[in-house]
């Protein structure tokens, strides 16, 4: 009798495991919790209905009728998080966010496709806005079906974050409150800090090395064998990514101190992204100007590229302008972070 | 509290389904809040050792007399709620069954000090309304701000730690009383 409850019972947490949603059974020290309480509470209520003092498979069942089905069990379990026009208000601002990086990221690329079209000519397909409209939509559509299947699921944004991501956050918060830096007004929790002053020091150090190369052009036999017109278009490229690797490296000097000046920072770099992109365009449009180079014995030859190869220069350098464009959202994205640490 | 509808006479109000679902529905709006206030208030009858999930069930259903019931496959996941928002933790017995005993956390007593005070306060407020007669025991004072409810007997107080309400007026004329 006593092995019939036992079944009675593992079948039913065994049903109601796989009703419950993934952000409890992914973590199985939680589901262990859950699963164990709700048997504890079957063996309890079974114990009760019993005549006899201890679990029969009749007041097994009935314990579980009392507890309900597995389906309505799970049901309540997702029930989490404040309604908010069919998404939670939990998950709210991360839907909002994910809008925000992917409409920029869309209206880049359309704009380089709208862009790309007219300098080659095609005018029909520039001017099809039925697709740039269907693209915008479709956008919209999948993120919020997203979202609303995750909200009636019951996540939270928690949820959608690894372990060692969620431990990696608690000792990012720890020394942001050690370096009093404010809390979200919109969270009430600790912000962060924003600024990792040694990767800016190593970041802005290697990126000032490759400007360097590229302005003074020094590397013997190597750049003069390129074309006059490439290596000015390097030279400019040079110059903004000098200003750039300068600009990190201040933001390192600054640390997790004076807000707006890593904002100014950050606008900074949006014009410099915008000079960018002249210069990736005369190299789309002139893909000739591109070297390859090869070695010829003990020799390194440097020539005009291959018809074969234009192709192919020209989507690589079309994906490189694409991101360009794209990074500019993040530097959006990164200016009104910042205005949080505004105290 | 509307059960056993199948023994109800035919033409009671309650036969109605247009009737009955209106009156579950309020039911179940009000029971919300106030299962969330009960339960907490019991956890915090057991400070030291903690009070699993069957036992909570237990004693509301004999607190209430039966009035108030959490349906039992509700009880669990609105402590894990109440977990997850800080109000209360859980340690697992480490012996035996695989058994969960919940504790106020510091945040959880103080936000139950503050929902009893506005649950009495509010129940009073509406007496009038309903015509009952509500009394607030001696030993304890409601901040007149944001209706705290604060212990006399064990608190040196003089503002209220919930809104920072300076209470001395309030204390002064109890001291009177």
């Amino acid at each position: 009798m006593e092995d019939e409850v036992e079944k009675i019972f593992e079948n039913y947490l065994k049903k109601i495991k796989q009703k419950l949603p993934d952000w409890l059974t992914d973590d199985k020290e939680e589901l262990e919790g859950v699963l164990g309480e709700l048997e504890d509470h079957l063996r309890n209520k079974a114990e009760e209905l019993s005549d006899i003092g201890h679990p029969t498979p009749q007041s097994a069942r009935l314990a579980i009728a009392h507890l309900g089905s597995p389906s309505s069990i799970a049901k309540e379990y997702k029930r989490r998080g404040t309604p908010h026009i069919y998404i939670t208000k939990e998950l709210w601002p991360i839907y909002k966010k994910v809008l925000y990086i992917v409409f920029p990221i869309l209206a880049s690329l359309l704009t380089f496709s709208i862009v790309f079209n007219l300098f080659t000519g095609n005018f029909e397909d520039a001017a099809n806005f039925i697709q740039y409209y269907t693209a915008f939509a479709s956008a919209f559509l999948i993120i919020t079906a997203i979202f609303v299947v995750l909200s009636m699921e019951g996540y939270f944004p928690e949820d959608l974050k690894s372990k060692t991501e969620k431990r990696v956050e608690e000792k990012e918060r720890v020394k942001g409150k050690n370096m009093g830096l404010p809390v979200s007004p919109e969270t009430g929790e600790q912000l962060k800090p924003f600024v990792k002053p040694i990767e800016k020091f190593i970041g802005g150090a290697i990126i000032m090395v490759i400007a360097m190369m590229l302005i003074t052009q020094f590397i013997p036999g190597f750049f003069s064998q390129m074309d006059f017109e490439f290596r000015i278009i390097l030279l400019l490229f040079g110059v903004l990514i000098l200003i750039d690797s300068i600009t990190t490296i201040i933001r390192g000097l600054l640390g997790n101190t004076r807000v707006y000046i890593h904002q100014i920072i950050q606008e900074i770099n949006i014009v410099l992204k915008i000079l960018a992109i002249p210069l990736c365009i005369i190299l789309i449009l002139n893909p000739e100007f591109f070297p390859v180079g090869y070695w010829e014995g003990a020799e390194f030859i440097i020539s005009d590229i291959p018809e074969v190869l234009v192709n192919s220069f020209s989507i690589t350098m079309i994906v490189l302008t694409v991101i360009l464009i794209a990074s500019i959202a993040e530097n959006v994205y990164e200016i009104i972070k910042l205005q949080k640490y505004k105290v | 509290m509307i059960k056993r509808v199948k023994e109800l006479r035919p033409d009671a109000d309650i036969a109605s389904p247009k009737f009955r679902k209106f009156l579950e529905k309020f039911e179940s709006e009000i029971n919300r809040g106030i299962s969330t206030l009960c339960v907490l208030s019991i956890i915090s009858r057991y400070e030291e050792k903690g009070i699993y999930g069957y036992k909570i069930l237990k004693v509301l259903e004999e607190e209430t007399d039966k009035m108030l019931i959490i349906e039992e496959g509700t009880l669990y996941p609105l402590l894990k709620n109440l977990e997850r928002d800080g109000v209360i933790n859980s340690r697992k017995q480490t012996t035996g069954r695989r058994r969960k005993y919940y504790l106020l956390t510091d945040d959880g007593k103080k936000i139950l000090n503050y929902l009893t005070g506005y649950y009495s306060k509010l129940t009073k407020a509406i007496s009038k309304l309903v015509d009952i007669t509500v009394e607030f025991k001696n030993n304890y004072l409601y901040c007149p701000m944001c209706a705290n409810k604060i212990d006399l007997s064990t608190e040196d107080i003089r503002f209220c730690s919930v809104c920072g309400y300076n209470l001395e007026q309030e204390l002064k004329e109890r001291r009177k009383e």
